[in-house]
């Protein structure tokens, strides 16, 4: 954590969540459906700024998008396209994927109404457009506002506040252009490089994926990710994936810039991207990574619930052992 | 460093000047209140002593080698089955053994996170991309 090398890392604060509308409550006048229904099938054009807060202040970065089709192209520092089912990255002239996986390996999404009241109102007009403002609140707190287009049904504002009420970030249209696009040369969808999903009955120890979080996460799918696992949860609004892997935390790997947060009984340390909150530590013998895309202290009182063993003793490291050999053998892990 | 129970075997070592300097102050810092180790220290410190003024003996030529030949003999088998357990041991320690230093790629991960989840499932809200930058 002390020398300064930078590593360069393109992340994505949020793609287009196409193929995800079971998130959404049904009912033909929830904007939310509407706004989802209509990222699918309105071509548009325009430029999208983003503003977030972290410990360093405000930032801010606007990017050129384009959408046709379901598919969506952001010109951003590294341009991207996210189609239904995968999100490539240009690097050196050709389209890679920005990951294995997508979005259709995800289980069902629980409702939104589950954690959040969903409240209509007439809204104020953004970018001279006409919207429709949807609340989406916890108890008497306000945890989103979006602003929904009347006209297209695109969302063209959403705003994440904290518990105190504060914007933590802002989604916004600066400019759109309904209408078919220019340029919207497309890659074509890639071999199925999905990883492997786990059943929870076969996840061998040490791993955990609890079927709950607190704060209203459930899980949604177990996948095999690197050498250990990525646990994916979801509140409806917001997605939160647990990496775990074994072994121990290298401190002289962690990236700078990080703030010391307590995970249960462990140490953690904390840092801000534009699109969330990545929260890493050890406990045990396993170390984790948790990448969530809510306010951070949402994100920390979730994964406080998670299960970490202690210090496992010899015994239980050669019961492990045993396990993991008698696994790779059979070819269940 | 402090002990919170007993140094045990670490007495020895602290005897023989085995032992880093905060190990040291931690022995000497928990010797000042622990009469059961001070009497530990002082019988291990009294048996060292004893031992090493014992005299030297001089074997004869050639008993090592002829001990060693006839125990070899006879313990064969049981070598290479001590070998074999101690083979098999090692491999499951080194399984179980917690790897070290595994690099937090946290980069990556957000990007296998945006990929796998979408990053957006209310609505289909609005793509964007930005940079992140990790530095360490």
């Amino acid at each position: 954590m002390t020398g300064r090398r930078t590593v360069a890392c393109v992340a994505v604060a949020a793609v287009l969540g196409v193929g995800l509308c079971g998130a959404v409550p049904a009912g033909a006048d929830n904007p939310l459906d509407k706004a989802s229904q209509a990222a699918e099938t309105v071509a548009f054009s325009g430029r999208l700024r983003l503003e977030w807060v972290d410990e360093q202040g405000r930032h801010a970065t606007e990017v050129n998008v384009r959408s046709a089709a379901g598919q969506v192209r952001i010109d951003g520092p590294q341009p991207l396209v996210a189609t239904a089912n995968y999100r490539y990255v240009l690097r050196d002239n050709a389209w890679d994927l920005l990951a294995p996986g997508d979005p259709s390996m995800i289980g069902a999404y629980p409702p939104m109404t589950r954690k959040y009241q969903i409240v209509q109102t007439s809204g104020p007009n953004v970018i001279g457009r006409p919207t429709t403002e949807v609340d989406l609140m916890v108890g008497p707190l306000l945890a989103a506002r979006m602003y929904v287009d009347q006209a297209t049904g695109l969302l063209l504002r959403r705003e994440e506040l904290d518990a105190s009420g504060q914007p933590v970030r802002v989604v916004s249209f600066v400019q759109l252009s309904v209408g078919q696009p220019a340029g919207m040369a497309a890659p074509h969808d890639a071999v199925d490089q999905r990883p492997p999903t786990i059943g929870v009955s076969a996840l061998p120890a040490p791993y955990h994926a609890p079927a709950r979080l607190s704060q209203g996460y459930q899980r949604v799918a177990v996948l095999r990710r690197f050498d250990g696992i990525e646990v994916v949860y979801s509140d409806g609004l917001h997605s939160l994936s647990v990496f775990e892997r074994p072994g121990h935390l290298g401190t002289t790997d962690l990236p700078s810039g990080g703030s010391a947060v307590a995970v249960g009984r462990w140490q953690a340390y904390r840092y801000a991207w534009p699109g969330g909150q990545v929260v890493v530590w050890h406990a045990g013998d396993s170390s984790y990574t948790v990448v969530g895309d809510a306010p951070a202290a949402e994100v920390v009182s979730a994964i406080a619930t998670l299960p970490s063993g202690g210090v496992p003793t010899p015994l239980q490291r050669m019961r492990r052992a045993c396990r993991r050999l008698v696994q790779a053998v059979s070819g269940e892990w | 460093m402090t002990f919170a129970e007993h140094p045990g075997d670490l007495l020895s070592a602290y005897i023989d000047g085995e032992l880093s300097a905060g190990e040291t102050a931690a022995i000497e810092g928990h010797l000042v209140g622990c009469p059961a180790c001070r009497d530990e220290l002082t019988a291990t410190s009294w048996a060292r002593q004893a031992m090493r003024r014992l005299p030297e003996l001089e074997l004869p030529f050639g008993v090592v080698e002829r001990v060693l030949a006839r125990e070899r003999a006879k313990f064969l088998p049981v070598a290479w089955a001590g070998a074999a357990a101690a083979a098999v041991a090692l491999a499951f320690l080194s399984l179980a053994a917690p790897q070290s230093a595994t690099p937090p790629t946290v980069g990556r991960m957000v990007q296998v996170h945006a990929a796998s989840t979408g990053g957006d499932p209310v609505s289909g809200l609005a793509p964007v991309a930005v940079p992140a930058s990790f530095s360490k």
